[in-house]
């Protein structure tokens, strides 16, 4: 397991910079008791946000505990940064708190240059083709993307309370559709449709200072 | 020398409509670490459909983008690239060197999905996952973002109680280009007779400064 100084002191600032932009609360996960380069993680990761972002709270936690955390009390996280591979295992942990698949976006960015937006879904092969699938993680993907590299917050604000004013007129794709929920079972072209006619309904707010 | 891709994707010249992206912030900037442009009335976005639902779940989007940009009065110039099997199929790589030069030249870029059953069986060079990964690794992106936002209209396809789920907004950033999954040495050695895998720990720290 490899990481120079530099690897983690980049990914200290982006999500020191998220955090900031959110509720300010920064959970590192390591496993600084077992791994040398998890004690390098948690030194450098302290050190970033302690000199770079001083309005974020930062705290640290193993990653076993935190696998653990985020099933007995989800709530009690805000953001999270960890290394590639604890945060494969728990971003997965994380989105099954949603419970569906098919509304999670999902950004990866550099520190220069253009970041990509993608829903965390697969290509369902087996639905391809047939107008069942559901558009919404990718339009939150687009929300994201006006948020997070376009500098538009009030536009992506606008999206995802375009989502919500869909979802609150009961209208669902098969994915997110359960027996006896009283909704309309719509295909992905009518979401996307819907979701077009709510961003024309909806007010937006006025722009958010970024 | 710092050289680092915004640099270099001005000194491309493209024949596409996108020109080079406007001036971005960056940790060297100091502005915003996060890489963004700063809010302008037109975007150049690159859009990837990829393979399955892609296409589907793409049109729907655009659908949005197009009410969104007449709404708030500002222009995103949505432009399609290759990327995953349907590149596969029309000129045999997952991520042409095209589709690279678009996205880099681009403000944003937005992916559907790619992969599926024809290219299971395709040598590692070209099944559909290795554009995605060429991409990350092209475009330099270190950090991946994934929110975990409970809506109250879906609370109850969580597996988790009602209590322990609602409200919840948690936000996991995940490094994405180091660690185990790109560590050298490693691999499988025979010792004494027997095949073992062995994940090799080098425990070095390495201070740097880093060249992009």
């Amino acid at each position: 397991m490899i990481y120079s100084e530099s690897e983690i002191e980049r990914i200290a600032r982006v999500a020191g910079d998220v955090a900031s932009k959110r509720k300010g609360k920064l959970c590192s996960v390591d496993k600084a008791n077992v791994l040398d380069v998890s004690q390098l993680w948690r030194d450098v990761v302290t050190d970033v946000i302690t000199k770079e972002f001083s309005d974020v709270e930062l705290s640290h936690m193993y990653v076993d505990n935190a696998a653990m955390q985020l099933i007995r009390w989800p709530k009690q996280f805000d953001t999270i940064v960890c290394g590639n591979i604890f945060g494969d295992i728990l971003s997965d942990e994380a989105s099954m708190l949603v419970g569906s698949l098919g509304m999670l976006p999902s950004a990866s960015i550099g520190d220069s240059g253009p970041g990509v937006f993608e829903p965390c879904h697969g290509s369902a092969p087996d639905i391809a083709g047939q107008n069942k699938s559901n558009p919404l993680a990718m339009i939150l993907s687009a929300a994201m993307m006006l948020k997070y590299d376009l500098d538009r917050p009030a536009e992506a604000q606008l999206l995802e309370d375009a989502v919500e004013a869909v979802l609150n007129k009961k209208l669902r794709t098969a994915d997110i559709k359960q027996e006896g929920d009283g909704c309309e079972l719509i295909g992905c072209a009518e979401m996307g449709d819907a979701v077009a006619a709510a961003v024309n309904e909806i007010e937006m707010k006025s722009t958010i200072a970024a | 020398m710092k050289f680092t891709i915004a640099t270099f994707a001005s000194l491309l010249v493209t024949s596409t409509a996108f020109s080079p992206a406007a001036v971005r912030s960056s940790f060297s900037t100091g502005v915003s670490p996060l890489g963004a442009v700063a809010r302008k009335d037109s975007y150049d976005i690159t859009l990837l459909p990829g393979d399955g639902i892609g296409p589907e779940i793409t049109a729907a989007t655009k659908t949005v983008l197009e009410a969104l940009c007449a709404k708030a009065g500002f222009t995103m110039n949505l432009k399609e690239a290759l990327i995953g099997g349907c590149a596969i199929d029309a000129v045999n790589d997952p991520f042409p060197e095209e589709s690279l030069k678009q996205c880099l030249a681009s403000d944003s870029v937005l992916l559907a999905c790619i992969g599926g059953y024809k290219w299971d069986k395709n040598p590692r060079e070209l099944r559909p996952e290795t554009g995605l990964l060429k991409m990350r690794k092209e475009m330099g992106l270190f950090a991946n973002l994934r929110p975990a936002k409970v809506l109250p209209q879906l609370i109850d396809a969580s597996t988790l109680k009602r209590e322990v789920v609602e409200g919840v907004d948690v936000m996991v950033v995940r490094e994405l280009t180091g660690d185990v999954y790109f560590g050298t040495p490693k691999g499988i050695d025979v010792i004494d007779g027997k095949i073992l895998f062995q994940l090799y720990l080098p425990l070095q720290y390495v201070s740097s400064s880093f060249l992009i």
